[in-house]
């Protein structure tokens, strides 16, 4: 009966992947990059594509997976960008990634011209996904989305071929950690899951031994081959950036598919048009068991002709050199100044090019820091004050949208630019503050974008635009003392207060004895005046007496 | 009322009682029955939870130290290439600063200093939160917790459960060294110091932990704690060294004073006082003890443990405090937030016992009473007397009320209005005076250069001479001006003692808010003298002076010469680290003149009289 059943399941299976394969395709790779003889780098990558008529607006799902796909019509999403990503890519010693992501969550979301309500959309698709990936996402609220003029532009098709920002909308939590209980729904989203390929990799406990672990979520519209862009297809790209320290796991020298994930790799998935594992490693170092094909430096093994779960070994330099890889492009590198209520936001910002590259800045402030724009300064290490050549500042409201900066600046060549201004910092009504307040609140990253040629890299991923994302700096602000001392304080005011007031009032007045007899001026004046309406009472009472006895006479 | 009249008629006997009562409530806090066990308020801290992972060894320390031993230009180099291949990121700063403004004018050269900084990156976090690792590095000797710091850097990156930066920070110069660093890092800069900005960051600062290890091997640690200007770092920074001293049976001292065997004896109370006593020394000075003063000041809580080493007894070897080291930066590990739960305000008689802010403020507080009680006598006597005049004249002439009520309105009139007895405009005049005299002493050290090339001295003496001619000169010039250009009345010199009284109990105890330490031993002898001169005549005046001159500013700066040194404490003003020149020259300065004043006025009352 099993065998029967299994055989049956294994017949619907095969008839599944017949009749998708013809607009549907599924494409996974694992590429591993050894940045420097004690780090390395691990981009999975899972694309499907899917050719439609006209409209996305399936009925029946087959790779792309149905849980986002529902979403993604209800919400009438254009474009979807979501990363969750635990420390910090470190662009100075790594270079750049193959998908730039800032610490904490990342989302932005490009909805349909056709979206009635955007703000209602876009508080319900936060809400629905931060239910699908377990995040907090929830709390991207109205004080911290914002919608950015031009750092954050489509990366695939637009209909109509115009964009008008109304239509987008960007929020990060800096503070929010990835954990194992996003990375198995996002696993999920998988059409192999973690059962095959590049994918049977995907161990969470190993992953969270790493430097950097980032997880990406991009759905896009795209044209098919062909330059006219008449046929197009929605691309939902997954990927996993992690970043291994050999030192920290005790693996210098040499190390290992199996010794990095603690899994071999499987072979591919059979859904998949495309199964890879690309290795490169440093100079010196070498790969067994030994592969041959190679594209753009990379070792290629291909997944699908592989018969059975196997591991690949690297072995190292004995003796490795200090060597620190300088980026050749633009790094960042933001924090704060400054000590009490006044602080101070820099951010160097370094091109490394001897030509001159235009930047896009932006930065997101808090509400509850108000930024003084008036000291905004860009200037380069020379002490040159380099004039911006485009700036937009929208200032925040109170517990209602964070300040908005975003500016062009000209980095000169091979120089240091400094961007800083100052904020104060404002206070919370204290059931505004989240619990554990004294950790400190996040500003978001700073997000540099240039274009890839300027910077020399190329990018088979995202189009021409790299975004270049700074460390989150945790700031404190004043917080009330939510504990017993508290109490104690406004206990010994309150006593001072009155002890003070017998005090100023023993200080102040004048003693005089009065005489038994005397009685005080507001008491006599009272006194004289019942007299007086007594008397006036009399006069009337005798008047009415008298006129009634003349009456009665 | 009658409480009131009851208190006015014993009012001295209440002041000697209420400074009494403040003095032996004082003494008593050192009782263990008076303070309290420490504990843990944060309980995020768990010391001693993990177990240490004795990763190096006594060797592998001994080997890092061999390293350091020659020139400093070289070791710094080595330095840098060891941080390197142990695997952090190394930055180095260089700085220049100015430290005596005194003997150094302007145009004289600036020493250089170089601070060497390497970031161990937490592989848990992005970075936004570190702890510093201070090791200060002293040109006559070495320093061997440079040892203890590279093993510990080296073990730290082999391990994964980081969730905070480490910044392993090597300083020169002492506390100019941190100071420019921190001065840097938060991008505050100092007049006196000229530092490179910095590479790299490592967010906001949680702890600092700043070691000091003069010997190979040492027989107890020694907690330093008082920072700039009464500051303490948080109560639970302090205890969880302690706890883990505890843990590791390591000595640890107080102000190199331990716990004692048996608290419950006389012995025992003993050591507590002197503990507490010692403490409240170093820091009524306003200086710090070691460098983690100037973290302290950028709100970074900080303590330092200075290794010390007794040949009478047995040693123990360094590896005992890289395993205190690794748990304290463990236990800091695990703290989500920034230190504020326990203690900021404390008075520690021993390493395991301490006083709280709310035991130790009401023994000021009824010491302070006693001049606020004074004044308030005086103030309420004197209107009770007036109204005890009215009541005779009033007996004498009964018959009429209403002329009786017209002639007190007059006079009340006459005298509240007019007053032409109580002076309290010269009363202004002459507080007014007094402060000026203090910002005088304030500024005169900027005259030192004009003095040394007039009477051609060396600097320092000349800044002495200076200092102690403006005291002179107040003080003849108050003897004078009070002997010929102007006399009080009797009124009037009651007025002035009045609000000296009150000027004295209010400055004491704002200084105090500040600085309790300098607050309380200023008060317990500025108290007794401020509440019981008068206007006398005879010897008992001259005993007034010679009390007044006991209480003066360059003898109390002689009982307490070995401290430090009057030049330094300028220096201190100046860098913006110490407020004792301020408090001494502009607030206790003007106050002591004010008592002088009403010293010197005794002799006019009478011919007024």
């Amino acid at each position: 009966m099993q065998k029967n059943m299994l055989g049956l399941f294994v017949l619907i299976y095969f008839a599944m992947f017949c009749t998708c394969n013809g607009n549907e395709n599924y494409e996974e790779s694992l590429k591993l990059d050894m940045i420097d003889p004690e780090l390395v780098y691990g981009f999975f990558n899972f694309t499907t594509t899917w050719n439609y008529e006209h409209w996305f607006a399936p009925r029946h799902y087959k790779l792309f997976p149905r849980s986002l796909g529902q979403l993604i019509q209800k919400y009438n999403i254009a474009e979807l960008h979501f990363t969750m990503t635990q420390g910090l890519w470190r662009y100075k010693r790594w270079g750049f990634p193959d998908a730039s992501s800032p610490t904490g969550a990342q989302l932005w979301v490009w909805f349909h011209k056709n979206t009635e309500d955007v703000d209602k959309n876009w508080v319900g698709f936060t809400n629905a996904l931060s239910g699908l990936f377990c995040a907090s996402l929830n709390f991207i609220n109205k004080a911290v989305t914002v919608t950015p003029k031009i750092s954050f532009r489509p990366v695939g098709v637009v209909e109509g071929g115009e964009t008008d920002n109304t239509f987008l909308r960007y929020g990060t939590l800096s503070r929010e950690n990835l954990c194992t209980e996003n990375l198995t729904p996002w696993m999920k989203l998988l059409p192999c899951g973690s059962k095959a390929g590049p994918g049977a990799l995907l161990n969470p406990s190993q992953l969270h031994h790493s430097k950097f672990l980032s997880i990406g979520l991009h759905f896009l519209h795209d044209c098919s081959e062909g330059g006219s862009c008449e046929r197009r297809h929605v691309k939902l790209e997954q990927h996993i950036s992690v970043v291994y320290d050999l030192r920290t796991l005790n693996l210098m020298p040499n190390f290992s598919l199996l010794s990095l994930f603690k899994k071999r790799v499987k072979p591919a998935c059979p859904l998949s048009s495309r199964s890879v594992l690309m290795v490169r490693v440093i100079e010196g170092a070498t790969i067994s068991p030994a592969l041959t094909e190679s594209v753009g430096g990379f070792s290629v093994l291909n997944l699908h002709r592989l018969k059975s779960d196997s591991n690949v070994q690297v072995k190292g330099l004995k003796t490795p050199g200090v060597t620190t890889k300088l980026n050749h492009g633009v790094t960042n590198h933001c924090y704060l100044t400054g000590i009490g209520l006044e602080g101070g936001f820099v951010c160097s910002i370094v091109n490394h090019n001897n030509r001159e590259i235009p930047i896009i800045f932006f930065q997101v402030v808090p509400w509850f820091l108000h930024t003084q724009v008036h000291t905004l300064k860009v200037v380069s290490r020379q002490n040159d004050i380099i004039s911006p050549a485009w700036i937009s500042y929208t200032p925040g409201k109170i517990r209602e949208s964070p300040n908005i900066m975003e500016l062009i600046v000209r980095l000169p060549s091979d120089s240091i630019t400094e961007l800083s201004f100052h904020f104060t910092k404002g206070f919370m009504t204290w059931i505004e503050h989240p619990p554990d307040a004294n950790h400190g609140f996040y500003i978001s990253p700073a997000v540099i974008t240039t274009k890839t040629n300027d910077l020399n890299i190329s990018k088979e991923l995202h189009g021409s635009v790299q975004h270049i994302y700074s460390e989150a700096i945790l700031v404190n602000i004043p917080v009330p003392d939510f504990s017993m001392p508290y109490n104690v304080i406004c206990l010994v005011c309150t006593v001072l207060a009155i002890s003070f007031g017998s005090f100023h009032n023993l200080a102040t007045r004048r003693f005089h004895k009065l005489s038994p007899n005397e009685v005080s001026p507001v008491k006599k004046k009272f006194l004289s005046l019942i007299e007086r309406f007594k008397s006036r009472t009399k006069k009337n009472e005798d008047d009415s007496l008298a006129s009634t006895a003349e009456k009665s006479s | 009322m009658k409480l009131l009249k009851k208190l006015l008629c014993n009012v001295n006997k209440v002041c000697v009682f209420t400074y009494l009562a403040g003095v032996i409530w004082f003494i008593l806090l050192s009782h263990p029955q008076f303070h309290a066990r420490c504990y843990f308020s944060e309980n995020a801290l768990s010391p001693g939870l993990v177990h240490s992972q004795f990763a190096s060894s006594n060797n592998e320390i001994a080997r890092f130290n061999r390293y350091f031993t020659g020139d400093t230009e070289k070791t710094q180099q080595t330095m840098i290439s060891l941080l390197q291949s142990i695997g952090l990121e190394v930055h180095q700063q260089k700085f220049a600063f100015r430290e005596d403004f005194i003997n150094q004018p302007e145009e004289f050269q600036l020493k250089n200093g170089t601070n060497i900084y390497g970031f161990m990156r937490a592989p848990r976090s992005a970075g936004t939160e570190s702890v510093v690792i201070n090791i200060p590095l002293f040109h006559s000797q070495p320093n061997y917790a440079v040892g203890i710091a590279l093993a510990l850097a080296k073990q730290m990156r082999g391990e994964m459960h980081w969730a905070k930066d480490i910044v392993f920070l090597f300083t020169e110069h002492g506390s100019y060294g941190a100071q420019a660093w921190l001065d840097a890092y938060h991008g505050t800069p100092s007049f006196h110091i000229a530092a490179d900005p910095l590479t790299s960051h490592a967010g906001s600062i949680q702890a600092a932990i700043v070691m000091e290890m003069k010997d190979k091997s040492f027989t107890y640690i020694n907690l330093k704690l008082e920072g700039y200007n009464g500051q303490l770092p948080n109560m639970d920074l302090s205890n969880l060294a302690v706890r883990l001293f505890k843990l590791h049976e390591i000595l640890a001292s107080v102000n190199y004073q331990f716990h004692p065997y048996d608290p419950s004896t006389m012995d025992g109370f003993k050591s507590f006082l002197k503990t507490t006593l010692k403490m409240m020394k170093q820091l009524s000075t306003g200086m710090s003890s070691g460098n983690h003063g100037d973290f302290l000041r950028y709100n970074i809580e900080a303590i330092t443990l200075e290794g010390i080493r007794s040949k009478q007894h047995p040693n123990r070897d360094l590896l005992a405090l890289h395993r205190i080291l690794e748990g304290i930066c463990r236990s800091l590990n695990n703290l989500l937030e920034r230190f504020h739960q326990s203690f900021f305000f404390y008075l520690l008689p021993s390493t395991e016992r301490y006083i709280s802010i709310g035991m130790y403020m009401p023994c000021l507080g009824l010491v302070l009473l006693a001049p606020l009680l004074k004044a308030l006598s005086m103030l309420v006597r004197s209107e009770i007397t007036d109204s005890d005049v009215t009541e005779e004249q009033s007996d004498d002439q009964k018959e009429n009320i209403d002329d009786i009520l017209q002639d007190v309105g007059s006079k009340y009139f006459e005298e509240t209005v007019q007053t032409p007895t109580t002076q309290w405009n010269s009363v202004v005049q002459m507080m007014i005076l007094c402060h000026v005299a203090g910002y005088l002493l304030f500024r005169s050290p900027s005259f030192t250069p004009v003095w040394s090339s007039m009477f051609s001295l060396t600097f320092t003496t000349s800044f002495i001479f200076l200092l102690v001619t403006v005291h002179l000169a107040a003080l003849v010039f108050m003897e004078l001006h009070s002997q010929h250009f102007f006399s009080f009345t009797q009124e009037g010199a009651k007025n002035f003692r009045v609000a000296s009284l009150l000027h004295a109990a209010i400055a004491v105890g704002v200084i105090s808010i500040m600085n309790f330490s300098l607050g309380f031993i200023v008060s317990l002898f500025l108290v007794p003298v401020v509440t019981f001169i008068q206007t006398r005549e005879g010897w008992l005046k001259y005993l007034q002076k010679l009390s007044l001159i006991i209480i003066s500013l360059p003898l109390i700066h002689f009982y307490t010469h070995h401290a430090y040194e009057v030049v330094q404490i300028y220096n201190f003003h100046l860098t913006n680290r110490s407020w004792l020149f301020p408090a001494a020259s502009l607030v206790y300065f003007p106050m002591w003149l004010q008592l002088w004043g009403i010293t010197c006025c005794s002799k006019h009352v009478e011919i007024a009289n």
